[in-house]
């Protein structure tokens, strides 16, 4: 049961979204160009960072649907998604996007864990100062949206098939051009 | 001023309002907040952000704008991000029109000379920047039983969650704390006229 009266059935943050469109409108704007708008780092590696940091922070719905959307941007393919969730220095992504995991991580944590060591290391394996301030944007803003989600225990889907289509759409037709 | 740690952010402000205020207090000489720069390098991410904060903390509801900027002020102290606690403490300051209480509130909130209702309240945000994980309905039912209604206790909540964005992006970035003079002067300007730049 959600916390508040939000609308029945609806599923995560679109629940939240609909009690209050005028507020929440930007949250989808916010989460479009951050997610799949023109950026170094492709959206499959910018929705791993979204789903391991809500994998952290324990937010299933965050957590299932940005890793189906991660899955839908490498042809359906949860393995690589799966792998950064259990150990990412050891999942098969680039050194590049482990370091910038590793600042995702610190950042999950709290703002002030992340070290000049963190972002050396990125720096050393190539990131950019763009590419690692985006890896802390996208990994803040999952720190707001899994409590947004979780403080007003939004209704969360059980079944992985809704999740698996969510990702899709989420992968294919974004989050704002909505059919 | 201290500069960001990411060197390549702050020397690459679009155009718009944000590089427009940071030209201005350069040529002035005056002290201006670092989240100018954030907000001046990405304008087609940071617009949605302006846009998103002016209505979580403005929007009319049942619980006040100054409550909300206490709120702000509170999450920020628990992520221990000093700008932002002493931007938003400035801010919930001029809409309470109490400096005292806002500072006893962060110093204590269990001490401070605030109602109960209130109190509860901030144990709320607390639980939910320390430990999202652990938040249960029985929370939010205290939190209802003090008093608050689904609106107030949804626009806390957000206010919480959004602070729990910008106290990361800000210390991640390095965005200093300011002077007490320039955060009042600041936290003037946010009460006045709120967070939309565009």
């Amino acid at each position: 049961m959600p916390h508040i009266a939000l609308p029945e059935g609806v599923p995560g943050i679109r629940s939240a979204l609909q009690y209050r469109p005028e507020t929440a409108a930007p949250l989808l704007q916010l989460a479009e160009v951050l997610l799949r708008g023109p950026n170094t780092l492709t959206s499959g590696e910018r929705e791993t960072i979204a789903a391991f940091v809500s994998s952290r922070n324990e937010c299933r719905f965050c957590h299932a649907s940005h890793r189906a959307a991660a899955a839908h941007h490498l042809d359906g393919d949860y393995t690589v998604v799966d792998a950064v969730r259990d150990d990412y220095e050891s999942a098969p992504v680039s050194a590049k996007l482990k370091a910038l995991l590793a600042v995702a991580a610190k950042v999950q944590q709290g703002g002030t864990c992340v070290t000049t060591a963190d972002v050396e290391r990125a720096r050393a394996e190539g990131a950019t100062d763009v590419e690692i301030h985006d890896t802390v944007l996208i990994a803040a803003a999952f720190c707001m949206y899994n409590r947004y989600v979780d403080g007003l225990a939004t209704f969360t889907p059980v079944d992985e098939a809704v999740y698996d289509a969510m990702g899709r759409r989420m992968a294919h037709q974004g989050y704002v051009n909505r059919s | 001023m201290t500069s960001l740690y990411l060197p390549e952010i702050e020397a690459n402000p679009q155009p718009g309002a944000y590089r427009t205020l940071i030209e201005r207090a350069k040529a002035n000489g005056t002290e201006y907040s670092k989240i100018w720069a954030l907000f001046a390098f990405q304008h087609d991410i940071t617009i949605h952000m302006g846009r998103f904060t002016h209505g979580v903390l403005r929007q009319p509801a049942s619980i006040s704008p100054g409550i909300r900027e206490l709120i702000a002020a509170y999450t920020s102290r628990l992520n221990e991000c000093g700008f932002c606690t002493e931007a938003h403490a400035a801010a919930a300051a001029e809409l309470l029109g109490d400096r005292d209480l806002v500072a006893r509130v962060l110093r204590d909130p269990e001490q401070a000379p605030l109602d109960e209702r209130t109190r509860v309240l901030l144990r709320f945000v607390r639980a939910i920047t320390t430990n999202l994980p652990a938040v249960s309905g029985a929370d939010v039912q205290r939190v209802r039983a003090a008093g608050w209604d689904d609106e107030a206790i949804y626009f806390a909540i957000t206010t919480c969650a959004l602070f729990n964005f910008y106290n990361r992006w800000i210390t991640a970035t390095g965005v200093p704390q300011m002077s007490d003079e320039a955060h009042r002067e600041q936290g003037r300007a946010l009460a006045a006229r709120g967070y939309i730049r565009d």
